[in-house]
């Protein structure tokens, strides 16, 4: 992760302030910081979100292709990850810096949406055995403030939940073989249901408490994180010590249970901001269609 | 970009883009045994859900290396050799505390990233860095067989060579692995049970099924490696970390002993050259 130099005055600082329960920008150990979520942003894709949380910066961007399904799991689609540090978030992640991290990050959200339940991928295929959707996640690292593991989990979330997957109206037969029929109408899609999707809950610990949305100088002040992924029904679909710290069991029980209260929420403001952003989607797209009629009459 | 314009053939292949093209996942088509047999209340290998497979431990195995050892957990072969300190290359910086370096070869495959830095932050956490500055603490880890558990097998690997090399740790860390599967712990599963549970079906999933690898430090009683993957809740989950406790501890037992025979004849029992 980009690292920032304090001096031990001011890590010291930090530090006591956590203690206390008032962080340097005044929240308290469990508050997260402002941030929006903004959709279509890239216009060649089928969705894409552009996630900010104060300075940390993320695109995600989901593509939607036709595949074949794999063979182990014939009645799926598949949902691939790919996380570029770009190098204009942080010098470190200049040349290959960043890709110990981008690897990490692709990891922990492959094996989440591939083994959690989160999404049903059997929505995602057209015709078992052999057509499927594959959606080809793309994540860009614009800016990083801290904590960008959260805010990546929480933008994939976003994006998948606002990503249009084309309509199949059915299958035709092409010399005996099925073919996927698609509506010609561009306007109509469907919506993933990530109603069960998780979100990712950092919490480093920062001299002895756990922190939630920690800054770039919060985490430099920590030695080990605890990623754990937490799935709108409050049950852990992942736990991952990153870091070199130890700790105790009952330590991680205990921040287990912190995230699990803290992602349901973030879930819950999450949820809430994607349907809004459905809404306002499907709003404008028929505001655009009336103004398209109107201009044929008038011609 | 990971959209590869891949032939049909391909795409339905390889499980992570991020392995080298023409390495398959060996999986099976035939339908998967269950994980308890119900008639007699154990699993395939004959064992009961809470009983670890049987472990040996080497260390020496390798004359020419600081030091090394072969531990075997159920068929998990993993072989490993530490290399160092030693200085640091010249294209590394400069580090007021050591560096270590992991590599992990996998036969018939190949780890994965993250699981390799899970290792590397584990015995970073272990060795104690600021005895050697400036130096370079080489972890060669080979797989030979993965048979389930080689997480928590390379960590135990990986702990006894560095008490074989003499390199200053602050406790040996031990590994093992549980499988939930809704219903039950399986601790130590095997190759097979970890493929034969299904975490991808959503539907069949609503209860909850889950990996969780733990690495322990037995004397100062803290976790050095923890992972989980699935869907747990959060009570299940703690008890598990318990249940993977009381495991950790039976192998230290093991390793403990070799550590104890180790220490006391410390000529002997490394393996001699014939001459």
């Amino acid at each position: 992760m980009a690292e920032v130099l304090l001096s031990e005055e001011e890590k010291y600082y930090l530090v006591l302030g956590v203690a206390q329960d008032i962080r340097v920008d005044g929240r308290s150990r469990l508050d997260y910081r402002s941030g929006d979520v903004e959709v279509n942003t890239v216009t060649n894709s089928h969705g894409s979100v552009r996630i900010r949380l104060a300075e940390t910066d993320v695109i995600v961007a989901a593509k939607v292709d036709l595949g074949v399904p794999k063979t182990v799991t014939p009645n799926q689609g598949t949902i691939n990850f790919l996380v570029d540090c770009s190098p204009t978030a942080s010098p470190d992640f200049e040349g290959r810096g960043g890709d110990q991290l981008a690897e990490t990050i692709c990891r922990i959200l492959s094996s989440t949406y591939a083994k959690s339940s989160s999404i049903n991928l059997k929505s995602l295929c057209i015709v078992p055995k052999e057509f499927c959707y594959i959606v080809d996640v793309d994540i860009l690292v614009l800016q990083c403030g801290g904590n960008l593991l959260d805010v990546i989990a929480m933008g994939v979330k976003a994006c998948l939940g606002t990503c249009e997957i084309p309509r199949a109206s059915g299958t035709r037969y092409d010399l005996g073989k099925p073919v996927p029929v698609f509506s010609r109408d561009e306007f109509q899609f469907d919506y993933l249901d990530v109603s069960k999707a998780p979100v990712i809950v950092t919490l480093p610990r920062v001299g002895r408490y756990f922190v939630v949305d920690a800054t770039l100088e919060e985490e430099s002040c920590s030695k080990g994180k605890l990623a754990i992924g937490v799935a709108p029904d409050g049950n852990i679909t992942s736990v991952d010590k990153l870091g070199k710290a130890c700790y105790q069991v009952r330590s991680i029980a205990a921040s287990v249970q912190m995230a699990a209260k803290v992602g349901v929420d973030v879930n819950k403001v999450l949820s809430d901001r994607i349907d809004k952003l459905k809404k306002s989607k499907l709003h404008s797209t028929k505001v655009w269609q009336a103004k398209q009629d109107d201009e044929m009459e008038v011609s | 970009m990971s959209g590869d314009k891949d032939s049909p053939m391909d795409v339905g292949q390889s499980d992570d883009f991020e392995r080298l093209k023409g390495q398959t996942k060996s999986e099976s088509l035939f339908p998967k045994p269950p994980l308890l047999n119900p008639k007699n209340n154990k699993r395939q290998d004959g064992r009961g859900p809470k009983d670890v497979r049987p472990i040996y431990v080497q260390t020496g195995v390798r004359d020419g290396a600081k030091g090394s050892s072969y531990v075997e957990m159920g068929t998990t072969k993993v072989l490993c050799i530490v290399s160092g300190p030693k200085d640091l290359p010249k294209k590394m910086d400069f580090s007021s505390t050591g560096i270590i370096s992991v590599d992990v070869q996998l036969v018939g495959g190949k780890m994965s990233e993250k699981d390799v830095i899970l290792i590397k932050e584990c015995m970073e956490a272990v060795v104690i860095l600021e005895k050697f500055p400036k130096c370079l603490l080489e972890i060669f880890l080979t797989i030979m067989e993965d048979g389930g558990s080689s997480i928590a097998a390379s960590i135990c690997a990986a702990g006894l060579a560095l008490v074989d090399s003499g390199v200053p740790i602050y406790d040996t860390p031990v590994g093992s692995t549980l499988l939930y599967d809704g219903k039950e712990f399986y601790l130590d599963p095997s190759k097979s049970e970890l493929d034969s549970v299904d975490l991808t079906d959503s539907e069949k999933n609503d209860t909850g099924g889950g990996i969780v690898t733990m690495g322990y430090l037995p004397t100062r009683e803290q976790i050095c490696l923890f992972t989980m993957e699935g869907k747990m809740d959060a009570e299940v989950l703690a008890s598990a970390m318990d249940s993977l406790t009381n495991v950790n501890l039976k192998v230290f037992a093991v390793i403990r002993h070799h550590s104890m025979e180790l220490m006391k004849g410390f000529k002997e029992t490394k393996p001699k050259v014939n001459k």
